[in-house]
């Protein structure tokens, strides 16, 4: 059950990535769009739009991409997300009459979380 | 906002029924609320099943509404232009009867044959269900969509030979769109990824794209773009692209940072990320000329504007619209892909 902070968690990071990647998004879309179409450099130049404007743009999303990752990193919450997720999943698991071993192993294999994440999801759920 | 009233071919078309329409469209009733019936012994929640197809295929119908025409069903049968909810029903039940009934009988089979399977019964239902809307003169082609399929007609079905394109484009993405609903009313077990895998579903969102602006192209042309991009008429790899990357990373960014939300919440934050992302640049493209609608496209314009641009209101719901059929595919495949080995579809 999601607490008061938790939604206030979830609202702060929605309207935070949201307005990165619209402002990010916009940003690199219109450097793109100025040097692909041409404003301000003349119609169809296709060197400028290799050798400048894809990369460019790509530069300025992987900024933002950069930024999104840090601010989720550096979140103290991260862990307890971590822990809600694979909560919410091996509940869901054990009603679909899967065993502890068998839910592990999909976590691990199929999810790609680490032994100690998905221990530490189990322990939180016995206590 | 600046009313125009709706005077043109898209709203003053000739809805007079015939005899053998009003057959067809008792026939459409009929065999929808028997297939219901049968179906409900088949599988649970029918009415909620049928109503995301219908849901599904209405968004594909409004959202190509300039590209063919639906005539002669009668005034009562039109809710938007010439889309008519009897037509919607009649596909939805098209779709719902092999995708359900395959569902039930070949639950062992990998997903991705039982899709194939769902592609090729419901194509060869709907190539019939084409053949008689054209019999029947109901069903005729806008002439951007004309200046494409040109009258190259497949023998004896008298369909256009573009069908074998876009109603396999169609029902993949209302089977997909219906498919990724189901993950939810059927409360199936999704494992979260830890990780995602960008290239994998960068392919997937590409594909569904790039095959639906080669169907959509009538409607729309892509102008004043480097010549190099076009790479099917007046699409555009820079002007698909753009849409590609938004969506793209609009899902996996939402699925990488919202892993723990519900599925269902989950689709929210996508639809709402990508058409912050898109519309404004859609305006932008537009009010630029580089989207330039065509005429039937213009025609089924009501003439509202959205609030200080010079966008149609058409085409501010046509985006989020189009993003609902692409993102629920994607992810429906995206999906499958993650939970493919033996536990992910145990319930």
């Amino acid at each position: 059950m999601a607490t008061k902070n938790d939604v206030k968690i979830i609202i702060t990071k929605i309207v935070l990535i949201g307005a990165i990647l619209f402002f990010g998004g916009h940003a690199a879309f219109f450097i793109m769009a100025l040097i692909v179409c041409g404003i301000g450099f003349g119609a169809d130049n296709e060197v400028l739009m290799f050798v400048v404007g894809i990369p460019t743009a790509i530069f300025i999303l992987s900024i933002f991409y950069k930024v999104i990752k840090k601010i989720l990193k550096s979140s103290p919450q991260n862990q307890s997300v971590v822990k809600t997720t694979l909560m919410t999943y091996i509940e869901a698991a054990r009603l679909s009459k899967m065993n502890d071993q068998e839910i592990a192993d999909t976590l691990k294999e199929q999810g790609g979380w680490t032994d100690d994440e998905i221990k530490e999801a189990f322990s939180k759920l016995a206590k | 906002m600046i009313f125009q009233p709706c005077t043109s071919a898209a709203c003053m078309f000739d809805k007079a029924v015939t005899t053998p329409i009003i057959f067809f469209e008792v026939f459409i009733f009929v065999m929808a609320i028997a297939s219901l019936l049968i179906l409900s012994k088949f599988t649970n929640k029918i009415l909620l099943r049928f109503a995301i197809v219908t849901i599904g295929v209405f968004i594909f119908e409004f959202f190509t509404a300039p590209m063919w025409h639906n005539y002669h069903l009668g005034n009562w049968a039109y809710v938007y232009r010439d889309v008519s909810w009897v037509l919607t029903v009649g596909w939805a039940t098209i779709i719902l009867v092999p995708v359900v009934l395959i569902d039930r009988f070949l639950k062992s089979i990998p997903e991705w044959k039982k899709f194939l399977l769902y592609l090729l019964f419901v194509f060869l239902i709907a190539l019939w269900a084409e053949k008689a809307v054209i019999a029947l003169g109901i069903r005729s082609y806008a002439p951007e969509t004309m200046e494409v399929i040109k009258n190259h007609m497949i023998p004896w079905f008298n369909i256009p030979w573009g069908a074998l394109y876009y109603i396999p484009v169609f029902m993949t993405l209302v089977i997909g769109f219906y498919k990724f609903w189901t993950l939810i009313i059927d409360k199936k077990l999704i494992v979260p990824m830890k990780n995602i895998s960008w290239g994998r579903d960068l392919i997937i969102v590409l594909l569904a794209v790039i095959f639906f602006e080669i169907m959509i192209e009538p409607m729309v042309v892509n102008a004043k773009l480097p010549a190099w991009s076009y790479f099917y008429r007046d699409v555009s790899i820079l002007m698909s692209g753009i849409w590609i990357i938004i969506i793209w990373l609009a899902v996996g960014i939402v699925d990488k940072v919202f892993v723990h939300l519900k599925l269902i919440e989950k689709f929210a934050v996508y639809l709402l990320v990508a058409s912050l992302i898109t519309t404004p640049i859609e305006a932008w493209l537009i009010g630029s000329g580089y989207r330039i609608y065509g005429p039937s496209a213009t025609d089924n314009f009501s003439g509202y504007k959205f609030l200080f641009t010079s966008v149609p209101v058409e085409v501010i719901f046509a985006v989020p619209f189009y993003l609902l059929l692409i993102i629920a595919s994607s992810k429906y495949w995206i999906y499958i892909l993650e939970n493919n080995k033996k536990y992910g579809d145990k319930k």
